[in-house]
């Protein structure tokens, strides 16, 4: 098979010049896709399950368990410390003062938070695109 | 549960299975479905040595077993699949120092390509793709792999590859001139 024989293949997104050079080297990826075999089995599936460790999921589930009781006995104490040391209704009190009793958004508050809003987009783009995480 | 059961319970069970009940039966199933496909992409990246695909493979199913837990139900098995292969891969290949070969470099290579402007069958011809595939870096032949075999698009690949969607289309553009530098090599 000359290289040049090869059929033009559909190549996914790829918006190219599609020269000569192009189509030959889509031809013989599509050639090679086309007549991938299918690689017989020959004991491997029985090598991998044979080197498989016996209970991976118990030690994980153990991890977790124990992780889940300290963080609810941590909780649970934070709460009891809570109730004995604050006043909760000062709190609560307060905290409803700080609320307005009237709220007027202008079209500067608008603008504001649609550039704040637009900065924001634009750094997360930025970081997704430009940093390896 | 037998055999014929499992092979008809789609992914998400068999993963499922493995891991509520660990199902070995239903990881078997897994690997059965997809070891052919990961082989044959690890003998891509690979130079298309055998021995060394066949054992990153049972390398990734044994990381991907370990991992199962972590699977996400929506997403496709053999992406996540690929993804650790190629991990596997990249370890491998810092490990070993196994990193890119140009076509000067290797005049063996060269002269394989050189000497072989007709493949007779198909294995020659897989063979000659994964030759090509090593001149690139690792990262970028992954890329191409993913790109020009297995059609995926470029979201696709920064998703299965974990790498930004620019990256993916400079390894795309660069590859392909390289790529088509080593087929006119082969055709003068």
């Amino acid at each position: 098979m000359n290289t040049t024989d090869f059929n033009l293949p559909g190549s996914g997104s790829y918006n190219g010049s599609g020269s000569g050079d192009d189509r030959t080297l889509d031809a013989l990826f599509a050639s090679a896709r086309t007549s991938q075999p299918n690689l017989a089995d020959d004991n491997f599936t029985k090598v991998v399950l044979n080197s498989l460790p016996r209970n991976p999921f118990a030690q994980e589930r153990v991890n977790l368990r124990k992780s889940f009781s300290f963080d609810m006995i941590g909780a649970l104490l934070g709460l009891l410390c809570v109730y004995f040391f604050v006043d909760l209704a000062s709190v609560a009190s307060a905290l409803l003062n700080v609320v307005p009793e009237s709220l007027v958004i202008s079209p500067v508050h608008v603008v504001g938070f649609a550039a704040a809003f637009m900065v924001t987009a634009i750094g997360a783009w930025w970081t997704v695109e430009n940093v390896k995480l | 549960m037998t055999r014929q059961n499992l092979e008809s319970l789609d992914e998400a069970k068999l993963v499922g299975l493995a891991v509520s009940e660990n199902s070995q039966q239903a990881f078997s199933e897994l690997v059965n479905r997809h070891q052919s496909n990961l082989r044959y992409s690890l003998r891509q990246l690979t130079n298309w040595d055998e021995a060394l695909a066949d054992d990153l493979a049972q390398d990734t199913f044994i990381q991907a077993f370990k991992e199962l837990a972590k699977f996400r139900q929506d997403a496709k098995f053999s992406s996540w699949l690929y993804r650790i292969g190629y991990n596997v891969f990249l370890q491998h290949v810092r490990k070993k120092s196994l990193d890119t070969q140009s076509l000067d470099d290797q005049p063996l290579l060269a002269n394989q390509l050189e000497q072989a402007p007709e493949a007779d069958d198909d294995s020659e011809v897989h063979q000659k793709v994964a030759k090509l595939l090593a001149t690139l870096e690792p990262e970028r032949r992954s890329v191409l792999h993913l790109f020009l075999h297995r059609q995926h698009t470029q979201q696709e690949i920064s998703e299965i590859m974990g790498i930004p969607h620019g990256t993916v289309k400079t390894h795309i553009n660069r590859g392909r001139i390289v790529l088509q530098d080593g087929l006119r090599q082969w055709r003068d």
